[in-house]
């Protein structure tokens, strides 16, 4: 693609978290680049999501920094687990409503539901709009979870772990649907997945994240030998 | 039946809070803090007590008590993983301390119980004023704060990356709470102040598909009980909320039965 000639969206400079005491990663730096979707890959527990938090706000860096092109980009998260979400019969269309958080008018308004309209037809749930989350199968809640942050139409989508625990058509439906909104539309996507097959087929960039050193390249030219070492339990 | 101003009273106030109580009750057990809203009224009957001792209405210092109370502690509550020791505390010191401040306020038994079990139909006319004002104020915010609450109760998840002032939404939320348990305890009393915050609503979440039918369901289980609730009440002369309990009871062991069936 010819995206990275592109400014970037975001910028990871040097990128250090500490807890207590103990440096997760150093020197970490990467780029997201606009419509292109970067895997973050790793080991269990080298502190993948808590990259995640610090670009949502929500970590303080020990070093480096964040530089994000536009400071007003809109980023929506999907995050691994919805520990409540069976609790309550919400239709799924109701349930991807629940992105609509501003504003006063406790109604929505014709371009919302339009709009709503849309991205259930992008991430294919128009025919499932009526049907409820918590009886929905893992693959649709996902898409139901993804048409949720694409509702307001974010210029950055955050995934962690979405194709975990989904059989392989679903993964591929899930990440189709996510790839051909990428395309059609001004998003970028950071993902972290512990599936290979999936991040070479999908990822344009990865940063792969360890203790010493950290790594970031195209895909293309992933190194797989070194994350299999790495990733014995993830194969 | 209708006649007696002490019913018309009685069936204005009671639906209003009802309304309220119902609409309210659903972001309480969406967000699962249904446990909150016990310790505030245990809260609540302190602050209740507290109000007759120093000769105001009990309502102000009800809201006193539990404004105060959902703000610091609520904020505190939430964070923590298993709240259920610091609940236990916080509802020991305020029970302590309702009657400590019952027993100094000199009052007689009367006014205990009306604290604790309601007291619909002895509503004074100043106190009907401020229920009204209060409740309309609830509802009035409710509406307004409906989409980030929505987003709050149900998906608080994704809604705490997505709604910038996340903090606000969540203390404004706990004001509402606290302001809709002074308010109720009116009718049923600071001790069963949960049947008409949590029962409907978790009746609702059984038979609604819409954040919008849970809350038409929710008022109606409630607003039902009660208008029930009041005319039992007048007939046999058992407190109202005796009913408002057994029948909230019912409603919501009915739909557990029914969506339960229809999950098999």
């Amino acid at each position: 693609m010819t995206s990275q000639t592109k400014q970037p969206v975001l910028l990871g400079h040097n990128i250090g978290i500490k807890f207590d005491q103990h440096w997760l990663y150093q020197g970490v730096n990467f780029q997201l680049g606009q419509q292109r979707m970067l895997a973050v890959i790793g080991d269990n527990g080298v502190g993948k999501t808590t990259l995640l938090r610090a670009i949502l706000g929500q970590q303080q860096l020990t070093a480096g920094e964040l530089v994000w092109t536009n400071p007003a980009t809109v980023v929506r998260y999907v995050p691994q687990e919805r520990p409540n979400v069976a609790d309550f019969p919400l239709y799924i269309a109701d349930f991807v409503e629940l992105s609509y958080d501003r504003g006063w008018r406790p109604w929505l308004s014709r371009a919302e539901k339009q709009q709503l309209t849309h991205i259930l037809k992008d991430t294919h749930l128009t025919s499932l709009a009526r049907r409820r989350i918590d009886r929905a199968s893992g693959g649709e809640r996902q898409r139901a979870y993804l048409a949720q942050a694409l509702l307001v139409n974010p210029s950055v989508l955050i995934l962690d772990e979405a194709t975990a625990n989904l059989d392989n058509v679903a993964k591929y439906e899930l990440m189709d649907v996510v790839r051909h909104y990428r395309d059609h539309h001004h998003l970028s996507i950071i993902m972290i997945s512990h599936d290979l097959d999936i991040v070479k087929e999908f990822a344009d960039d990865y940063l792969l994240l360890s203790a010493q050193d950290s790594e970031f390249g195209s895909v293309a030219e992933l190194d797989t030998s070194r994350l299999k070492v790495g990733n014995q339990d993830h194969a | 039946m209708l006649n007696y101003p002490f019913m018309q009273n009685a069936f204005i106030v009671g639906t209003l809070i009802a309304i309220v109580s119902g609409f309210v009750g659903v972001f309480v057990v969406a967000r699962q803090m249904s446990f909150l809203a016990h310790t505030l009224s245990e809260i609540g009957f302190a602050g209740a007590s507290f109000g007759l001792f120093m000769n105001w209405s009990p309502l102000w210092g009800m809201l006193l008590f539990t404004i105060l109370a959902a703000t610091t502690i609520g904020e505190l509550g939430m964070q923590e993983e298993h709240a259920d020791s610091l609940i236990s505390a916080v509802s020991a010191i305020a029970i302590g301390l309702g009657i400590a401040f019952l027993a100094l306020s000199q009052k007689n038994a009367s006014a205990a119980t009306s604290i604790l079990f309601g007291s619909i139909f002895s509503i004074s006319h100043d106190n009907i004023q401020q229920v009204i004002l209060l409740a309309v104020l609830v509802l009035v915010l409710v509406l307004v704060l409906f989409r980030p609450l929505r987003h709050f109760a149900f998906d608080y998840n994704t809604a705490r990356f997505s709604i910038k002032y996340i903090v606000l939404v969540e203390v404004a939320f706990l004001v509402i709470m606290a302001t809709t348990v002074a308010v109720s305890s009116q009718i049923v009393g600071s001790l069963l102040i949960f049947i008409l915050m949590t029962l409907p609503a978790s009746a609702a979440m059984r038979v609604g598909r819409t954040v919008w039918q849970m809350v038409a369901w929710s008022i109606s289980f409630a607003v039902f009980g009660v208008w029930v609730a009041l005319v039992l009440s007048y007939w046999t002369n058992v407190p109202v909320s005796f009913y408002i309990a057994i029948l909230e009871a019912a409603i919501y062991f009915v739909a557990l039965a029914w969506s339960n069936q229809r999950n098999h």
